[in-house]
């Protein structure tokens, strides 16, 4: 704008006369002097009121500018620590979570151990009772087999003299035992 | 959490294989040992046919009270 200004008045100075006329730009140049300096005496005090309120206004502005930064780099600071201590809660509690895991895993493993065991105890025992089974079934049948072949054998060498001998071999055991209940 | 499953996922699964790896030998040993035990009681009863003629031939040797 200033410039404007001043290209207007060359322009105007030049126009005037066929060369550069000094005396109006001269006269120009002392009015817009004046004028100044009037405008500086009257909006001294104004002007310096507004610059110093201005001042006073920035200053705050730059004043809780910082304060607010302050309490934003606190607040941040704030939050890192607690996403810090968050952080660290949660690793200690996948800790925790895998501890108790890997526990109850042993307790679930050792719980299979006692039923694999107790399964082969259980076989081992039934393999116990088969074979006392098994031996008792062979004693009886052992036994059945030599009774039936001594009574086969008994028949075919039993004679009229081995009658009369039980004969005799009885009543003696019967008169025995009549001797003792007396 | 869910690592936690897994864990008790995977525990369960071997649980199960133990068990069943268990039943398995427990059934291969009962077998063995049913195959066994008819094998040695054919062999035994088998054996014991001519000790039960000595043996039956004592007992009638001794009710008859002579020597048969």
């Amino acid at each position: 704008m200033n410039f404007d200004l001043f290209r207007l008045v060359i322009i105007t100075a030049t126009e005037e006369g066929n060369g550069f006329n000094w005396t109006f730009v001269g006269e120009h140049t002392v009015n817009l002097i004046i004028l100044l300096a009037v405008l500086a005496y009257y909006l001294k005090d104004p002007i310096r009121n507004f610059m110093v309120e201005r001042r006073g206004i920035i200053g705050n502005e730059i004043e809780e500018a910082r304060k607010t930064i302050e309490e934003a780099r606190k607040k941040y600071q704030e939050y890192s620590e607690k996403i810090s201590k968050m952080e660290d809660e949660i690793k200690s509690l996948q800790e925790t979570l895998r501890k108790e895991g890997e526990v109850e895993r042993e307790e679930i493993v050792r719980q299979a151990q006692a039923v694999s065991q107790k399964i082969g105890e259980e076989a081992r025992e039934t393999i116990k009772l088969e074979t006392a089974k098994a031996r008792r079934e062979i004693q009886a049948e052992a036994a059945s087999l030599a009774v039936e072949l001594a009574e086969s054998i008994i028949k075919q060498n039993l004679k009229g003299s081995d009658e009369k001998r039980f004969m005799e071999d009885f009543i003696k055991k019967v008169e025995e035992e009549g001797k003792w209940h007396q | 959490m869910e690592e936690r499953n897994e864990t008790r996922r995977q525990a369960q699964v071997l649980h199960e294989e133990m068990i069943k790896k268990a039943r398995e030998e427990a059934q291969a040993l009962l077998e063995e040992a049913k195959q066994k035990l008819e094998l040695e009681t054919r062999e035994i009863k088998g054996k014991i046919r001519s000790d039960v003629e000595t043996i039956a031939r004592d007992m009638a040797s001794r009710i008859l009270g002579k020597e048969v």
